[in-house]
């Protein structure tokens, strides 16, 4: 089986991951998408959301990421991710207090409206990656 | 002559000092190999934006002659245009000439290539680290912001703070060229002083180059390339000043390394020198007293 996509993630401070997959999703701006083996070329902006992966004869891999793009030719995907962590890295608790402070902000306005979505729609999606591992 | 004494405290200070020296040469051997490190980490990254960026550029047409971030205003009159220079120096000293390097080179810079501008108080800094911080503010130069003490915990967010401060300068057209002045790793023992342009992102000659390349492949763009490019440049605005301040970081240790083991070295030498000379006072004092005994012994025979 050689029907394999080289996926490489990096951020601007490390490479997060480097290896073959048989097909992963990301989280573009017109709504999160899979590439499959001989997706044609794209070049696509990433909202904050889920990478999801999975590699030959193992379990599914999921990473939050915070934004950046995923450029793809010829199999060879490369996600320039903002940042990025894995889903057992995210510590769920500290999520949700870090929402409950932003809701806190919002109600003694010391953040705008937009502000307070921007940062709590953040929060939400790296909240619903770490519920999925 | 100096005493035996004088001698033997000359050389338990300079014991000290070589003492000291060594563990800083230690401690930056072990810094460097963390920048080093940092530095080969944040590579894939800065090269994939590169490519990235190409393609999108030259896809991008038309638009691309049109946006002052990509290629600069129209510039009234010669020398009109205000220059903001981002200035690279270290936080700590005892890293050889590597503070005066850079200093030297960025006051060469604002001297000669953009003296007209200097001359009418055209050129503002950004001053990152304690050293050029202090030099420059000592001096009288326009500082829009300084940047001291960041080396100790190096972050990505400070990279992304020092280019949105610049990128609204230039935006609200108070700066029209924005360059970075750093200290380049070459090697461990070399580093080259460099400039580099960071806005607008393309001159004349780019500008040209870009509209007559062809995308290395037939990519769908997702949104539009523009729209993509909104948020790229500002990454690949970061992503060089995080280049600039880690290869800075990196030179840094490697100079302090080098000018540590130098400096022990000197200081070995001093000591075997000290030595002799310790030796040959103590076999003078030696002789002298055997003299002296032996005289007295020839007097009293004598009397």
């Amino acid at each position: 089986m050689t029907k394999s996509i080289q996926l490489k993630i990096v951020t601007p401070t490390l490479t997060v991951f480097e290896g073959e997959v048989e097909h992963f999703s990301v989280p573009g701006t017109m709504g999160p998408f899979e590439v499959l083996y001989n997706h044609a070329a794209i070049v696509s902006k990433l909202v904050p959301g889920m990478l999801k992966f999975a590699q030959t004869g193992k379990a599914e891999e999921h990473y939050f990421v915070s934004g950046g793009f995923l450029e793809l030719h010829q199999n060879q995907g490369i996600v320039l991710a903002d940042g990025a962590e894995h889903s057992s890295k995210i510590n769920i608790a500290e999520v949700e207090s870090a929402m409950e402070n932003v809701r806190q902000r919002y109600s003694a306005h010391e953040i705008n409206n937009d502000q307070f979505h921007i940062e709590l729609d953040l929060l939400a999606a790296r909240l619903a990656v770490a519920k999925q591992s | 002559m100096a005493t035996l004494r004088e001698i033997r405290r000359r050389i338990t200070g300079v014991k000290a000092t070589s003492k000291i020296t060594q563990a800083m040469k230690m401690v930056a051997a072990a810094k460097l190999r963390r920048a080093q490190d940092a530095m080969i980490a944040a590579r894939p990254y800065s090269r994939a934006l590169d490519v990235l960026l190409k393609d999108l550029l030259s896809n991008a047409g038309d638009e691309v002659a049109k946006s002052p971030i990509l290629f600069g205003r129209t510039i009234r009159e010669e020398h009109t245009d205000n220059v903001l220079l981002i200035v690279v120096s270290s936080d700590r000293g005892l890293a050889g000439a590597f503070n005066t390097n850079i200093i030297r080179f960025a006051e060469a810079r604002i001297r000669e290539t953009y003296a007209a501008h200097f001359a009418s108080g055209r050129v503002g800094l950004i001053t990152v680290g304690r050293r050029c911080s202090d030099h420059f503010a000592k001096r009288g130069y326009t500082i829009v912001q300084a940047y001291p003490g960041i080396f100790s915990k190096l972050e990505f967010q400070t990279a992304h703070e020092i280019i949105e401060q610049a990128t609204a300068l230039f935006n609200d057209a108070k700066y029209d060229t924005v360059e970075v002045i750093f200290n380049e790793f070459k090697s461990v023992i070399t580093q080259r002083q460099v400039a580099e342009r960071l806005l607008p992102v393309l001159d004349k000659q780019q500008l040209i180059e870009t509209q007559h390349s062809k995308a290395s492949h037939e990519y769908i763009y997702e949104p539009e390339p523009s729209e993509i490019l909104d948020v790229l440049v500002p990454r690949h605005l970061e992503t060089q000043v995080w280049r600039a301040l880690l290869e800075s970081n990196a030179a840094e240790q490697g100079a302090r390394m080098t000018a540590m083991d130098s400096a022990t070295r000197n200081a070995k030498d001093l000591i075997s020198s000290l030595q002799l000379s310790y030796n040959k006072a103590r076999q003078a004092a030696i002789t002298k007293e055997i003299l002296e005994i032996v005289g007295g012994a020839e007097a009293l025979a004598k009397a």
